[in-house]
């Protein structure tokens, strides 16, 4: 998908060149050099444009077309979720902590979820 | 037997205000078939001036994605002990999240308002997909999503 996006993006660098030059001596053949995909799972937002119908105009890509979040309704990762290391920085999970005590809850008791 | 009684009568009245000041109410959503992968949504509540009083579920496990719920990380900065205990996984579309838990009575008919955020991997963030004020008068109603959610509903 990256690289064809690549491609996309060359070729319309590459036709606006030619557009930009017209009238005028040819350009020079110089190399393209395209970036090979990154193989990085960071988050990369990308702004669009937007319709005015609120304030969000932001994607997001994990980068790497992996499964997160999947629509089965399951967290599915590219990491083990038994490792420590993989979980770090998340919430904990219902049943493993007690809900936080902000008033909204009665104290102890936690939410019941059903999902499908 | 008149000091059981009296000593019946008091632990009655110190107990049952307890067990008023909260009830069980079900919060359901049901969303649409948006065509896209699990929803993650942020489910929490503003006082009457409009400020964070706190959260009642997340939905989505990884909290890299939680700056995409963009209200809500405004009120929290983002903090995810404020969803410790009360986070699941993510509602995929077309599907639906139940969740049945014991609120405060005090956030009922008192200017309290619920607010759900919605964000999907590739497409468009939904701040505020729901906004719904906490009302006796409004449990059981559906009212619709902007995006994402096709009917919300609170019940006691």
């Amino acid at each position: 998908m990256k690289q064809a996006l690549a491609l996309l993006l060359a070729g319309g660098t590459l036709g606006l060149g030619t557009q930009a030059g017209a009238g005028t001596a040819p350009a020079a053949a110089h190399p393209v050099i395209l970036e090979g995909p990154a193989h990085s799972s960071a988050i990369r937002p990308l702004p669009v444009v937007d319709d005015g119908e609120d304030g969000g105009g932001w994607l997001w890509s994990n980068g790497d077309g992996s499964d997160d979040g999947n629509g089965g309704g399951s967290d599915s990762d590219d990491c083990n979720p038994d490792d420590p290391a993989c979980a770090a920085g998340n919430a904990a999970p219902a049943g493993t902590v007690a809900p936080p005590k902000n008033g909204l809850f009665t104290d102890g008791s936690a939410p019941v979820v059903k999902s499908n | 037997m008149k000091p059981l009684l009296a000593a019946l009568a008091l632990t009655t009245a110190l107990i049952a205000p307890g067990l008023a000041a909260a009830r069980p109410v079900t919060l359901t959503a049901n969303l649409s078939d948006y065509g896209g992968r699990g929803a993650y949504l942020a489910i929490y509540v503003t006082d009457p001036s409009g400020a964070y009083a706190g959260s009642l579920w997340m939905a989505g496990g990884k909290s890299k994605y939680y700056r995409h719920l963009s209200d809500w990380t405004r009120f929290t900065g983002g903090d995810v002990a404020q969803v410790d205990g009360i986070t699941g996984a993510s509602v995929g579309a077309g599907g639906s999240l139940e969740l049945t838990m014991d609120l405060a009575d005090a956030l009922f008919d008192a200017g309290y308002t619920l607010h759900i955020d919605a964000a999907v991997e590739e497409m468009r963030d939904s701040p505020d997909e729901v906004a719904i004020p906490l009302t006796g008068a409004g449990a059981g109603q559906p009212v619709q999503g902007r995006r994402y959610i096709a009917d919300f509903t609170y019940a006691f």
